[in-house]
């Protein structure tokens, strides 16, 4: 791939220098005021609950004079700049003897490609999922590692589905084959983590920083002190404190290094907005802002819970989401669904529009990222696995041969897509759940 | 096809067996190697092992504690007839029972003599609940942070599992956060004039008219304002201190007037210019509280045709609003806490951490909830030197020394020590003890009562404990049973989720007094002891006007809630409360599946097996779709065997509750047809309306205890449970039916049994 060429001196260069640099000798500005460096790549990863209507959904036609499907077709406008994928699995989603709960399953390998241990307790185990697998390799370039958010914190009483436990249909990304990473949906909150409460003046949140690096390593010494008193089991889940302090203090210590952002303005209520529009939009908002900003290069959003039964009445859709999924191949059903559909793909647009119209470089931030939209169930009514909805926005420096419908041979693991965006941010991951390759057919 | 007895009449056979005192004797050699050889091991063995399971074991006596899980399995495939698959050849139901009733045995039945095992808990750290009740109990403020924390993961039905709740990076940021906002609410640090000095941040004001945010200020152009609100914390003299600047113009400065709340405005004339903007201040009297204060611009001006163009625009912009004071702290205003720091007059070094250390060893010891050494106490208390070496106050280095406190480990998990040899058992400690009992009855911190009992070490006294429990049971804090326990065994939290079709006209001051009246409903059996039968048929309930008229019950006014009676309705326990109904309903009908499921899960203690793989898809042609009632559809979908073996039990329970729709108001048709609250359960007993199927439920009191007590035992100790805790389980049965049911017993069992006052030591 040409285009690694021009990164790998970011990658040469170590932490601390390249870009962060850049940062000191521009404080207080846009990041990329004057940068003659070229700008990084991003990746975010969109997922909605229950699949979607396939005939609806998939194109005629492929390579770049495809015939637009019904659904897309609101995202015509920005048609150079995406490519829609068929042919993609996640075949871990199947059941593979562990009987029901393919909602569980579907969010749980949508960003591992891994099987997830099947229990409503103790136990939770899946894989380390595409975002954090980058996370791990270059979080550490930027403020924050990498953004999870949601619109939902998701049902937490009782089973969720079929024996699974309700973390593995709540959420998509997971730091390790243990731990999720929990997502905020407060925008407001999730506004104020990356650019701070504005209550602050930089020299209070220097001095709160000074104090929490000190505050984080005593307390990490008592950790260390009352591991000893402790059993096996007991230590496991102390080994999640351990490592939660450890990122904190990264944080802190990133903080340091990098000047500070601008912080951009968005109109933020104060709890999360009761309309489901609205909060699409501001995650939306946040995600982009964070982008542009380069206050991280890592996102996923939750559009929904796995097997979430939301209602949409802002489409006239009065029925849960979910129940509606087991339509039977009944026309009314499937229609009501296809509205669904229809209006999410229409807040996917808000965001490719709004990513669009930040210039960057020679192109905007678009052009530098790479955006799944996309589940880990196709037929929802059949609890299929593979031939899911996936589309890809954005080249990635123009790495990726937009404006197209690409179509694989069947069974193609959506692993394989991961593997070949860990390429584009220079993360090193040699597989990832069940890939078997990189996947070239994206590539310019 | 017919005549085959269901998985789940097999369950409350074997169910019923077991209850029984005799238990049939299957001799593993003689009838269940030879069932597994005809059946089973062409497949699962050592060899081929498919699935990873073996059923081809010579003997059998070790395997059930090896490989439990496997053998789990087995036991569900096997009654569940997923297995042998279709293609292969069936055994006799005879024969399956048979075999199903010895894994059961091997599984589930343990000879109590011979296994005391307490079990072990592995470390709980506190969920949302318990972190906003133990500040609130804690520090005596109101502050909620948890409502900000990401949910807790749930297993075993509960938030409050150890081995289940993780703790991700954004939780320990929001601790962190957490940590130091309650340090500041609870210490005053003001500054070095004895002054604390609050930014109200810019992007806090609403803007009125005319102004935005530019070039890091609130900038007009024209006359225009903008408003936020503030909190004062004590009464006194204050000042706003203001950061302005402006662009003259014409024959007059700038003009500002400032207004807190709608009292006299202050006017002044800004000279400062907006690229070197001062201070201006506004001196004020204000009482503790929420304010809100408007800048404004009122004199704009604009002439193009001036001559110098630098006179031609009049505007104004402010850049940070401070409110500094108050000029005195009334002390009786002030908590014993903050007169002490403030009163500390110590040097930077040893001085200073040896005052802080007087001070926090009684918070610390609180916070960590056990006694503490002064090694640790001095390592927090040091921190006060770090702000002090940074010229801030004594009263800042306590607010850095709180909040690292309050990001210990030994505050965030309640901690209960591995000490002893591996596989031993000890007695949990006094003070592990405290801990248990307090956030199993108030999901929230021990009090001093049972600090001091623990430290005097006479909580672990029989008397003592259960006088303790009848004490917690009243005081207002066993709320926290209602919120931690109630809401989750009914699944009262889904509650909040659920979005009723427009049709239903589903207000959230509804959804709202549905919670009111089963939390009171819950909190009513607890207090006053009542048995906890009521659940099921008691004839009161709690209800305000709103609600009332919900269940067309007559005489209810107003939105205060009270007891009423039931007597003369049709409604009964909780079962056919609002909340309940609605929460097991689709958002646009009844579901007689999922109240039927949530009956058996919740309350017969039974929980139905998942689906199996591939549920076979419907006969389009059969199904009718607007010609038969509803029940009627749910009736062809149970035609195939594989789905009528669950839905034969969950559906009839269902559709005994049909006469109340989706959000629980009483019917008697569904549309155009009549409701058909009739029905038959795979035992045989029939019931013609709700009334009839909840005396059978009420029946099955012995059930629907053990329903209860193993939720309970679940949610007290915070894991899941084991084989080995059905001798507790037992114990607790006999003496609860022993005292009628009543509740307060079922808790005091609870605490007395062994899984709660003591524990296995685990592996290193």
């Amino acid at each position: 791939m040409n285009k690694l060429d021009r990164r790998t001196f970011l990658r040469g260069t170590g932490l601390g220098v390249g870009l962060p640099l850049l940062h000191a000798m521009n404080p207080n500005t846009s990041v990329f005021a004057a940068a003659p460096e070229p700008p990084p790549n991003r990746m975010a990863f969109v997922f909605f609950p229950n699949g979607a209507i396939m005939d609806s959904w998939k194109p005629a036609g492929d390579g770049d004079s495809y015939v637009q499907s019904d659904t897309l077709k609101v995202l015509e406008d920005f048609r150079s700049d995406f490519n829609v994928i068929t042919g993609l699995a996640q075949d871990m989603g199947r059941a593979h003897g562990d009987g029901a709960g393919d909602h569980a399953r579907c969010a749980s390998t949508y960003l591992t490609g891994a099987h997830p241990y099947k229990t409503s307790a103790a136990d939770i185990k899946v894989g380390v999922s595409v975002d954090q697998a980058a996370a791990e390799q270059v979080g550490s370039r930027t403020r924050l590692p990498s953004l999870e958010l949601g619109l939902r914190q998701g049902r937490n009483a009782g089973n969720c589905d079929s024996g699974y436990s309700c973390a593995y249909s709540n959420n998509v990304s997971w730091k390790t084959e243990n731990v999720p990473m929990a997502k905020e949906i407060n925008p407001r909150l999730a506004f104020e983590r990356i650019f701070g409460t504005g209550e602050k003046t930089d020299e209070s949140r220097r001095r709160r920083d000074f104090y929490r690096k000190s505050v984080l390593d005593l307390v990490r010494q008592d950790a260390q002190a009352l591991v000893e008193q402790l059993g096996k089991d007991d230590r496991q889940k102390l080994d999640e404190y351990f490592q939660s302090v450890r990122e904190l203090e990264l944080r802190v210590q990133r903080a340091e290094e990098l000047a500070n952002i601008e912080r951009p303005e968005l109109e933020l209520p104060e709890n999360a907005p009761s309309s489901f529009e609205e909060h699409m939009h501001l995650m939306y908002d946040i995600i982009a802002l964070a982008f542009q900003t380069d206050s991280t290069r890592i996102s996923t959003l939750m559009l929904g819970n796995a097997g979430s039964n939301r209602s949409y009445k802002m489409v006239g859709v009065n029925e849960g989401h979910h129940q509606l999924s087991h339509h039977r191949n009944e026309k009314p059903l499937m229609d009501k669904i296809r509205k669904i559909d229809l209006y999410l793909a229409e807040g996917f647009k808000y965001f490719l529009k709004k990513l669009k119209e930040m210039p960057e470089g020679d192109g905007s931030v678009l052009d530098n990222s790479m955006i799944v939209y996309g589940s880990g169930l196709s037929d929802a009514n059949r609890h299929n696995h593979h031939d899911l909805p996936i589309v890809l926005a954005g080249s990635a420096g123009k790495t990726i041969q937009t404006g197209r419908h690409i179509v694989l041979s069947e069974e193609t693991p959506l692993n394989n897509l991961f593997l070949s965006m860990l390429d584009r941010l220079d993360a090193d991951v040699k597989s990832i759940g069940d890939s078997t390759g990189r996947l070239t057919a994206i590539d310019t | 096809m017919l005549g085959r007895p269901t998985f789940c009449l097999l369950a409350l056979l074997i169910a019923k067996s077991l209850f029984a005192q005799a238990k049939p004797v299957v001799d593993y050699d003689k009838e269940v190697k030879p069932f597994f050889a005809k059946y089973c091991n062409g497949c699962h063995n050592a060899d081929a092992l498919e699935a990873g399971v073996r059923t081809d074991h010579s003997q059998v006596d070790d395997v059930f504690i090896n490989d439990r899980e496997n053998w789990l399995k087995v036991y569900d495939m096997l009654r569940f007839k997923a297995m042998p698959p279709e293609e292969a050849e069936q055994p006799e139901d005879a024969e399956r029972d048979l075999v199903a009733i010895w894994l059961d045995q091997n599984l589930n039945s343990v000879d109590c003599d011979k296994v005391k095992d307490p079990g072990s808990v592995t470390i709980r750290r506190l969920n949302r609940l318990e972190y906003n009740n133990t500040i609130r109990d804690l520090f005596g403020i109101q502050f909620r942070p948890a409502d900000d924390f990401p949910s807790d993961d749930v297993g075993e039905g509960f938030d409050n599992i150890g081995d289940v709740l993780t703790l991700s990076p954004l939780l320990m940021e929001k601790y962190l956060n957490a940590a130091e906002q309650v340090a500041e609410q609870v210490i005053y640090a003001p500054n070095d004039d004895n002054q604390a000095e609050n930014l109200i941040a810019l992007d806090q004001f609403n803007v009125n008219r005319s102004g935005s945010l530019v070039d890091g200020g609130l900038r007009f152009t024209s006359n225009g304002d903008a408003t936020a609100s503030f909190e004062v914390p004590f009464n006194g003299k204050y000042i706003l201190r203001v950061l302005v600047g402006a662009d003259q113009a014409g024959s007059e400065l700038a003009k500002m007037v400032l207004q807190v709340d709608q009292r006299t405005r202050q006017l002044m004339s800004i000279s400062a210019r907006t690229r070197t903007p001062r201070d201006y201040e506004f001196k004020m009297q204000l009482s503790a509280g929420k304010h809100a204060v408007r800048i404004g611009f009122i004199n704009d001006f604009y002439n193009p045709r001036a001559s110098d163009p630098n006179q031609r625009d009049r505007n104004l912009s402010f850049f940070s609003v401070k409110l500094v004071g108050p000029e005195v702290v009334p002390q009786d205003a002030l908590s014993r806490l903050q007169r002490e720091v403030l009163a500390v007059r110590a040097e930077e070094g040893p001085e200073a951490t040896a005052a802080a250390a007087r001070i926090l060893t009684p918070i610390i010891s609180r916070v960590f909830r056990r006694d503490v050494d002064s090694a640790h106490v001095l390592a927090y208390s040091n921190l006060v030197n770090l702000a002090m070496g940074q010229g801030e106050s004594f009263a800042r280095g306590m607010q850095v020394s709180l909040s690292s406190i309050l990001v210990s480990p030994r505050f965030l998990f309640r901690v209960e020590g591995n000490r002893g040899s591996q596989g031993g058992i000890r007695d949990i400690d006094p003070y592990e003890l405290a801990s248990r009992l307090s956030y199993f009855l108030w999901s929230s911190t021990p009090d001093d009562r049972l600090l001091s009992l623990a430290f005097s070490g006479d909580l672990v006294k029989q008397r003592v404990l259960e006088s303790e429990i009848e004490r917690m049971l009243i005081d207002p804090k066993a709320s926290g049973l209602v919120e931690g326990f109630a809401s989750q065994w009914l699944n009262l939290r889904n509650l909040d989720e659920v979005t009723p079709a427009p049709k239903f006209d589903f207000s959230d001051s509804l959804r709202e007094s549905m919670k009111t009246e089963t939390s009171m409903f819950f909190e009513e059996v607890m207090r006053r002891n009542r048995s906890i039968t009521d659940f099921l048929d008691g004839k009161f309930t709690f209800v305000n006007e709103e609600l009332a008229e919900h269940y067309d019950l007559p005489n209810v006014s107003g939105p205060e809630f009270r007891l009423v009676s039931l007597v003369n309705t049709p409604r009964y326990g909780v079962l056919t409360q609002g909340s309940i109904l609605t929460l097991t309903s689709q958002p646009n009908r009844t579901s007689p599946v999922i109240r039927g499921k949530w009956i058996m899960e919740n309350i017969l203690g039974t929980r139905p097996p998942d689906p199996p793989e591939d549920v076979p898809e419907i006969d389009e042609k059969k199904a009718e779709s607007g010609e038969a009632s509803f029940r009627k559809q749910l009736e062809i979908h149970r035609e195939s065997p594989i789905c009528a073996s669950c839905h034969n039990h969950m559906d009839p329970l269902g559709f005994g509750f049909e006469n109340y729709d989706a959000i629980g108001r009483f019917r008697v048709k569904d549309g155009q047809f009549d409701v058909d609250p009739t029905g038959i359960l795979p035992t045989g007993e029939k019931f013609e309306g709700t009334e009839q199927l909840v005396a059978i439920l009420r029946s099955r009191e012995r059930e629907f205890a053990r329903a209860l007590t193993t939720r309970m035992l679940t949610f007290a100790l915070g894991r899941g449970l084991r084989y080995y805790d059905r001798c507790a389980i037992d114990k607790i049965l006999v003496e609860l039916e022993r005292d009628k049911f009543r509740f307060h017993s079922l808790v005091k069992q609870v605490v007395f049994s062994d899984p709660f006052l003591k524990r296995r030591i685990d592996g290193e």
